[in-house]
């Protein structure tokens, strides 16, 4: 039980990391592209 | 005949067995909201959305494909829009789930693709054609005939908004993720009974159905419709090319004929497909059903998959304008068919 309960713990710090990342990559990658010129509208 | 048609085919097997498993329907999901204050589907909507955002951006960037929002025509986006979502009610299902309930079996789905079908010609090519024409006659564009998205209308670079949406919607949704559910005996279930057995977590089905939204934008492009996943054009292609004896099949044609197929399989392998029929009365109301959503479709140019599913993540301003009004619109009818209290 206690094992169990340990394990949904990990699961849900291991998908808010991802989430969290990916949020974080997404952002940072618009100055990235504008740096690089891409500016289409 | 441009042979990459048949990708059509893969990508529509794979959408109805996902539909099926994930039962992904948009009346359900906006409905469920007022009705039960359920937002599992919705959650599966906006994860498919959030998803699609991302891919078709990067394909876009990268120049695999183009972007190609439909056209703003404000007053069908709206009315279209509004019959469609009442419509859905009616049917008991959107466009995507009447077709992945054809494939259960379900006799009133097929009643409502009926419908779907009869309207959509009729307002496509016959006498519904001119108030179709009315409403589309208010369509408003960019200098130079480009069709209006969210990002065009605010001068800021269109990844710029996409990256932006979609980068807080991730934080937000890792700061409110709640606890991983505690899943029971389902743990100790191997991954072909999860896929093929049990039905689909709205987190899976959502990425699943994101991920074919991007292979079908990738697919049809390359059979030089350029659009990703729909569901009218297919059916009434099909219709056109029965009925005209001349061969009008498209992309999505194949993809529709597939979808329904995927969705046959998927219901088979789970034990849950049967031929079950409701009463008269129910057929007639989901026929009816059907015929309002095949007039909205046609009529803003798109059912809830071109529109909110395929547009929205383009951030097309018809698709969000024509979204709200659909859901407006099944709002409004699942009030009076189940709220309101009869004198």
């Amino acid at each position: 039980m206690l094992g169990s309960k340990r394990k949904r713990t990990k699961e849900k710090i291991v998908k808010r990391s991802i989430l969290l990342v990916c949020g974080i990559v997404l952002l940072a990658l618009i100055p990235v592209l504008y740096i690089a010129g891409i500016r289409i509208f | 005949m441009n042979p990459f048609i048949f990708t059509g085919l893969a990508v529509g097997f794979a959408f109805g067995f996902a539909l099926q498993r994930g039962r992904f329907c948009m009346n359900s999901a906006f409905r469920d909201i007022i009705l039960m204050k359920d937002y599992t589907l919705l959650k599966a909507v906006g994860v498919a959305i959030l998803v699609e955002m991302i891919g078709f951006e990067l394909l876009s960037l990268t120049g695999v494909i183009n972007l190609n929002p439909k056209p703003f025509m404000w007053g069908a986006n709206m009315f279209g829009g509004f019959i469609f979502g009442i419509g859905m009610v009616l049917a008991g299902g959107c466009a995507s789930g009447i077709t992945y309930r054809f494939g259960e079996g379900m006799v009133g789905a097929m009643s409502a693709v009926g419908g779907f079908i009869f309207a959509g010609l009729m307002t496509s090519m016959g006498i519904l054609k001119p108030v179709a024409g009315f409403f589309q006659n208010t369509r408003i564009t960019q200098p130079g005939g480009v069709n209006l998205t969210l990002a065009n209308v605010l001068h800021v670079p269109h990844y710029v908004l996409t990256f932006s949406i979609a980068g807080v919607a991730l934080i937000l949704w890792a700061i409110f993720t709640k606890k991983v559910q505690a899943a029971g005996k389902d743990r100790d279930v191997s991954l072909g009974t999860k896929i093929f057995k049990k039905g689909w977590g709205w987190t899976a089905t959502g990425i699943v159905i994101g991920l074919i939204g991007i292979l079908a934008f990738y697919a049809s492009s390359s059979a030089g419709r350029n659009y990703p996943l729909g569901i009218t054009g297919g059916y009434l292609s099909i219709m056109k090319s029965l009925l005209l004896g001349k061969n009008f099949l498209t992309w999505e044609s194949m993809e529709i004929i597939s979808t329904i197929i995927g969705a046959f399989i998927a219901a088979l392998i789970a034990g849950e497909f049967k031929l079950r029929a409701p009463a008269p009365r129910v057929l007639i109301q989901t026929f009816f059903g059907g015929c309002l959503m095949g007039f909205g479709a046609v009529c803003q140019m798109g059912c809830n998959i071109g529109h909110i599913l395929s547009g929205v993540p383009q951030l097309a301003l018809s698709s969000i304008l024509g979204g709200t009004f659909i859901i407006l619109g099944c709002w409004l009818a699942a009030y009076l068919l189940f709220i309101r209290v009869k004198p």
